[in-house]
């Protein structure tokens, strides 16, 4: 070993190895700083660990599933498809495993110092590492938000001369009577349910609580989903929202939107820890009360950051009212030297925003001027159709002044989608009027997800919407309604009627 | 064949702009040569090209239409690029151009330069004057005036001669002239740039000797005759070509040249219409300058650079001292093409013409 691991100071150390943190220690690597970075569990954060990956193994398994039971509709016959809830978790497994692993591999191969333990703040420059403590849920469940280990010993004291904090944030429970009962959980404590759940009730329609009620529908369980705000996917645009919940009722899931949950009790004579739930759901004004019985409630709403037993206040790092922790466009935080990046930065909670902070932070560090642009970030939410958006909502782009332009197209008009046999959902367009600029792009339906970066690298790049629609698409593929899409916004419609100015006449 | 100048193929293609850039220098009469770009690599975004349309003092595209545009207009040469060189500076509205934008992210302003993850180091330390320097990166027209303008000095040995021209019946010719499009319901008026390049036209055709390229071991001989209008723009400047000058009526000249240096200002120029010229006129004398010297457009071997027309007193061919329009001519030539006495003999047809008028059009 040339470079002797426990030689201080370390250029930079990195606190949180999640989607934010591993990125930024291997790039700090690269630029050549000497770098260790500190982490609970696996590295790979929430996202690899509790997250976006275990839930889309999971969801995976809901497609085989729901491609088997329709195999009919393709000449294909099958007997006997069942479920394997277990085997689902298994196979989950296997995948965040051999992720975290070569996530572990990759620090190492940069030449990473890892240290396993819990961080705390010492001062500006410094942090030590104390061992973790139990995991708030079981044995079984998630670490990274588990406490340090009550009077742990420090294992390490770790001296920077720049930190990264990136611990992330924790999923929170709402302040409703009952919400301590057994069988409410959180989208952590769902992966610890031992078995398909026969009913579920899911507070909050954003893409955490829309993917698992995909999932378990699918798998099952009868769900009922609770929305505060008027439309599934509230961030999203409205069109991707009540394509949405048409799908979701045609699945027999139960949609209710503009109404939220009140009281959680044990249902009258069910006792023990699988008792039954009785939710009772109100309108906002806690009016036109309904109750539904229940095996489990899963919270899907909130989030806050990991900064306890953190110490932050040590170094003197300045958060807001609500503990996130405030950076500029630098990932800078209040104390020079000490960085945030991540949802801890309460900036954009999502894994690809917080490794982009990651790769600026680092890159800063090592001296260069990089700094963030938030206006072109993509989301995708796994259900089923997938729902992916990058820049401004048709509402947004109204709301900001723009002239605004819309091309949707329905992808019943494609060709791949029909011979997929997946023909839900739309691509819409949002464009400002005079130079055609891209302002967003909205996809519900088949492959939406890996369709989004052709919205989002035309936005990056300022392309116009005559670029995409000159752009030549292969045939037959699902990309292709991007371009339809845009064709449509510029009144060139070629594969659907064109808009007409007046519907009378039309029997 | 025309000659080719390679220099001006990368004003115009090698711009780095984003698809919307584009458009929008288009529709705000942006030229993008004059943009300095703030994306990766110098890429020209929309932030830039609105940051460059906010008003930066001289010349607005707007006043191209007004009355005398032509005048106003007309020539300023690479010395004169100097005067243009205040619209370098509009880099430094950068910052507040993209403000104007209430729709824009605070995250980047215009003037943020993402650097590539390995910056350059400055190549050459510059003098630090007391009270400091800002260093405002070279916009890629400037780049390509500097590089074209040493070349220039570099290879052409340049010879000057001037000229006094009693501009009166000149002056009484165009307002006649003037009056009678004016009369014929035409919107156009002829500006004395517009019959100084008619007359260089009319006298390269008849005297070809100027309307040359020097090549190396070789003259090569141009059998059209193009000539180029100098104009000066923001950040630098531009030579559109009167294609066959020559060949052209005085009006069709005059209608030419007002939509090829309209156009030149708002940047729609395409790129072939910088391209080919033969010979260049360069004109400072709106600014009231009597006489100047010019550099040579290479690959061209001669510029007429053209003072302003003020009253002098002048003694007539009865020998009385009276006082006309006077306007003093600069020619200059590319010594390795052309001797002294050629130049000479040019520039003495050219008084000549220039002070029989109705010559210009016979």
């Amino acid at each position: 070993m040339a470079d002797d691991p426990a030689r201080q100071p370390f250029d930079l150390v990195v606190v949180g190895g999640g989607p934010g943190g591993y990125p930024a220690a291997i790039r700090a690597a690269q630029l050549g700083l000497r770098t260790a970075l500190v982490e609970k569990e696996r590295p790979g954060g929430v996202c690899l660990n509790w997250g976006c990956i275990p839930t889309k193994a999971m969801l995976r398994s809901a497609d085989v599933l729901e491609t088997m039971r329709h195999g009919a509709d393709y000449g294909v016959l099958a007997d006997n498809v069942r479920l394997d809830y277990p085997a689902v978790v298994r196979r989950k497994e296997r995948v965040t495993k051999t992720l975290t692993d070569g996530v572990a591999s990759l620090l190492a191969a940069n030449g990473v110092t890892v240290v396993s333990g819990h961080a705390r703040f010492l001062g500006p420059r410094t942090v030590e590492v104390v061992p973790v403590g139990d995991a708030p849920l079981g044995a079984a469940g998630p670490l990274y938000n588990a406490p340090p280990a009550p009077d742990g010993r420090p294992v390490a004291s770790l001296e920077g001369r720049n930190l990264i904090v990136a611990t992330g944030s924790t999923p929170v429970l709402l302040p409703i009577p009952g919400i301590e009962l057994p069988g409410v959980v959180t989208s952590d404590g769902a992966f610890l349910l031992g078995e398909v759940p026969r009913r579920i009730v899911i507070i909050g329609a954003s893409a955490v609580g829309a993917e698992w009620a995909t999932m378990f529908n699918a798998f099952g369980s009868e769900v009922t989903m609770v929305e505060l705000l008027p439309t599934l996917l509230p961030a999203e645009d409205e069109d991707m929202g009540k394509t949405l919940a048409r799908s979701f009722a045609k699945r027999g899931i139960k949609v209710q939107t503009g109404r939220t949950v009140s009281e959680i009790a044990q249902a009258a004579g069910s006792k023990g820890k699988h008792a039954a739930l009785r939710v009772t759901i109100t309108d906002p004004e806690g009016q036109h009360p309904q109750q539904v019985e229940t095996d489990v409630v899963l919270v899907g709403v909130g989030r806050r950051p990991n900064t306890a037993a953190l110490d932050l206040e040590r170094a003197g790092v300045a958060t807001d009212q609500r503990g996130w922790v405030e950076v500029d466009d630098q990932l800078r935080t209040s104390v020079p030297g000490v960085h945030a990046i991540g949802d801890v930065t309460g900036k954009v909670l999502l894994a690809h925003v917080a490794s982009h902070q990651g790769l600026v932070a680092a890159a800063v560090i090592a001296g260069h001027d990089e700094r963030m642009d938030y206006r072109a970030v993509p989301a995708a939410t796994f259900t089923h159709p997938e729902v992916a958006s990058v820049g401004l909502t048709e509402a947004k782009a109204k709301e900001a002044g723009y002239d605004v332009v819309v091309g949707r197209f329905p992808f019943p008009a494609l060709g791949r989608a029909q011979t997929y046999g997946s023909t839900e959902g739309l691509v819409k367009v949002v464009a400002e009027r005079k130079y055609g600029e891209v302002l967003g792009v909205h996809v519900i339906g088949p492959g939406a997800s890996d369709l989004i970066p052709e919205g989002v690298l035309a936005m990056r790049l300022e392309a116009t919407l005559e670029e995409i629609a000159d752009t030549i698409h292969a045939h037959p593929t699902l990309g292709e309604s991007t371009m339809e899409a845009t064709m449509v916004a510029l009144g060139l419609p070629v594969h659907i009627a064109p808009a007409r100015k007046s519907r009378s006449g039309r029997g | 064949m025309p000659p080719t100048t390679p220099g001006q193929d990368e004003e115009n293609s090698r711009v780095v702009a984003t698809p919307l850039a584009r458009a929008v220098a288009a529709d705000l009469g942006v030229d993008l040569t004059t943009v300095t770009g703030s994306g990766r690599r110098g890429r020209i975004t929309r932030a830039d090209v609105e940051a460059a349309a906010t008003p930066s003092g001289v010349d607005s595209p707007a006043a191209v239409d007004g009355p005398g545009v032509v005048d106003r207009a007309g020539a300023v040469d690479k010395a004169g690029a100097v005067v243009g060189a205040g619209a370098v500076d509009s880099g430094e509205q950068a910052p507040s151009g993209s403000a104007t934008l209430p729709h824009r992210g605070p995250e980047r302003g215009a003037g943020s330069v993402q650097a590539a993850p390995t910056p350059t180091p400055t190549p050459t330390p510059t003098p630090t004057p007391p009270g400091g320097t800002r260093e405002v990166p070279l916009s890629s027209m400037r780049r390509v005036v500097a590089r074209r303008l040493v070349e220039s000095v570099q290879s052409a040995p340049h010879f000057f001669l001037t000229i006094r021209v009693d501009a009166e019946a000149l002056a009484g010719f165009r307002a006649e002239l003037n009056r009678q499009l004016a009369a014929g319901g035409e919107d156009l008026k002829v500006s004395l740039n517009d019959l100084v390049v008619k007359a260089c036209a009319v006298l390269l055709r008849a005297n070809p000797a100027l309307n040359v390229s020097f090549g190396g071991d070789k003259l090569i001989r141009h059998r059209r005759v193009h000539v180029g209008v100098a104009v000066a723009l923001d950040g630098g400047l531009i030579v559109p070509v009167v294609r066959d000058a020559d060949r052209k009526s005085l009006t069709q000249v005059a209608r030419e040249a007002k939509d090829l240096i309209g156009r030149a200002r708002t940047g729609r120029l395409a790129a072939d219409e910088t391209r080919g010229g033969t010979f260049t006129v360069s004109n400072l004398g709106m600014f009231g300058v009597k006489q100047f010297t010019a550099v040579i457009n290479p690959p061209e071997a001669a510029i007429l650079a053209v003072g302003a027309a003020e009253p002098e007193p002048v003694v007539t061919a009865g020998g009385e001292v009276t006082v006309h329009q006077v306007l003093r001519l600069t020619l200059s030539i590319d010594h390795r093409a052309l001797d002294g006495a050629t130049g000479a003999q040019f520039l003495a047809q050219l008084k000549e013409v220039l002070e029989h008028p109705l010559r210009i059009v016979a």
